[in-house]
């Protein structure tokens, strides 16, 4: 008898060729809108703005400028992650801890990311803002998620573990973290192109030197409205590229990490 | 290993208000099967639960002693690990750290006891895709599998059919022959099955 690992086939929501055709929708529609409209200042074409990426993507600055936004908010995101995840832990395994923190995470869930931007001005400086304000974002998300996921922990397994005698560590390895891992994706997934979004937000606020909010604020100064498209663009970019590399990325790493108790052998004959 | 007695002196249970067991004291003989029986909601589940120690000490008074036996405990769920395939959810009982075994013997342990209970083409699956008496002998087989001194089970074999059960029974009762076995029931027949003369009722 052979035994076989299926991992269960997920269909995605559309295929590739109906992707390409959406796309295609939508920028048709984008190009007739510019034409109706026939002022490059309100709407560029489509085509106006790929001229201007394509320019873009060749000059070094655009590169050194992508990559200090990019490595501010990521930093950002990261202490954000890292916060959340401690502080849900400690949260929740200190009752009288979760009751002190929580009006403070209410807090920072019903503020408005524009006042934190210029309370954070007022606090810390312009330079490291961005980062701050990305690991804002993600914080509250993460820290909940990972609350909520502890808490939710299934009693009656947790009896089997105690019955069966599982140290601590074990506990973790088989019941605490495959229950919480898809807790942590979700919060990644709302909180993730949030603080990308926040974060350049801040930046226009701050205006770094080196940054895509300085460009976009630059834009909108010197009303070259295809810049701003071009520049938006590489913010959507790279929002959905992050997506994908945190989202797709952490439950391929969670499965790499984790140890598979036995070996699935190709083939066991039985 | 020795089997060892269960005995519960002048025990008290009380949930909230509601007596559950009233100074009960009972001594459960070591090395055999046992049977409780009694009606619904007498508390037969809560000796149990008693015994294997998820009682919280506050909610109960009298002495539960168990020698500090090693116990495995059928519960009335199968309560498999949904993240687990089945020959992992009994792996999961036998890695130990006293006594290591790689992860192909644990996968063979396992197949091995899948088997017994027609289970060995299902191990690769989650418990999510078995049915509720699949899941149940998975469960059983994991009761098993654990190197206990005392083990509980709770009306362990709700939910399979007549066919199957019987051939259960039967290997269940083999693979515990030795141990003490503490077996909640209302079904008479079972009880008689398993510990004839040793049938409590509550």
């Amino acid at each position: 008898m052979i035994f076989q690992y299926q991992e269960k086939p997920k269909k995605p929501l559309f295929t590739a060729l109906e992707y390409v055709a959406v796309i295609v929708f939508w920028v048709a529609i984008w190009f007739l809108a510019a034409r109706a409209t026939g002022e490059e200042l309100l709407l560029p074409s489509p085509l106006a703005v790929a001229e201007r990426m394509s320019g873009l993507v060749t000059t070094s600055e655009f590169w050194q400028i992508t990559f200090e936004s990019l490595w501010r908010i990521i930093c950002g995101i990261l202490l954000g992650v890292a916060l959340g995840v401690v502080m849900g832990f400690i949260t929740a395994a200190i009752p009288f801890l979760y009751k002190l923190f929580r009006p403070l995470l209410t807090v920072i869930r019903a503020t408005p990311v524009a006042s934190f931007i210029i309370l954070a001005i007022i606090w810390i400086g312009r330079d490291s803002l961005p980062t701050f304000i990305a690991a804002l974002m993600v914080l509250p998300i993460v820290w909940g998620n990972m609350y909520e996921g502890i808490n939710n922990v299934d009693v009656q397994l947790l009896e089997v573990a105690k019955v069966y005698n599982f140290s601590p560590v074990k506990k973790i390895r088989r019941l605490y973290l495959p229950h919480i891992s898809p807790y942590f994706s979700a919060s990644l997934k709302t909180s993730i192109g949030l603080a990308w979004k926040a974060g350049i937000a801040a930046e226009i606020l701050t205006l770094p030197p080196i940054s895509i909010g300085k460009q976009l604020s630059d834009a909108k100064i010197y009303l070259e409205t295809t810049d701003l498209f071009a520049w938006t663009l590489t913010v959507i970019i790279l929002s959905l590229l992050l997506e994908l590399v945190f989202i797709q990325g952490v439950p391929r790493g969670y499965s790499l990490i984790k140890r598979r108790i036995t070996h699935r052998s190709k083939a066991v004959t039985a | 290993m020795t089997a060892k007695t269960l005995k519960f002196e002048n025990v008290t249970l009380k949930y909230g208000k509601k007596t559950v067991l009233d100074n009960l004291s009972l001594t459960l003989p070591a090395g055999r099967f046992s049977a409780i029986m009694g009606a619904s909601g007498i508390g037969k589940t809560s000796l149990l639960r008693l015994a294997a120690g998820l009682v919280p000490d506050k909610n109960f008074t009298g002495v539960v002693d168990a020698g500090g036996a090693k116990i495995a405990y059928q519960f009335q769920e199968p309560r498999l690990f949904p993240w687990l395939t089945a020959a992992e959810n009994i792996a999961v009982v036998l890695e130990s750290k006293d006594t290591p075994l790689t992860s192909a013997e644990l996968r063979q342990k396992s197949l091995e006891l899948l088997e017994l209970f027609g289970l060995a083409d299902v191990a690769d699956q989650y418990p999510d895709s078995l049915s509720g008496g699949m899941a149940q002998r998975v469960s059983l087989a994991r009761t098993i599998a654990y190197d206990a001194e005392l083990v509980l089970l709770d009306e362990p074999f709700r939910g399979l059919d007549e066919q199957t059960r019987a051939d259960v029974m039967q290997k269940v009762r083999a693979a515990l022959d030795t141990k003490t076995v503490i077996l909640v029931t209302h079904d008479r027949e079972e009880a008689e099955f398993f510990a004839k003369d040793n049938i409590f009722n509550l």
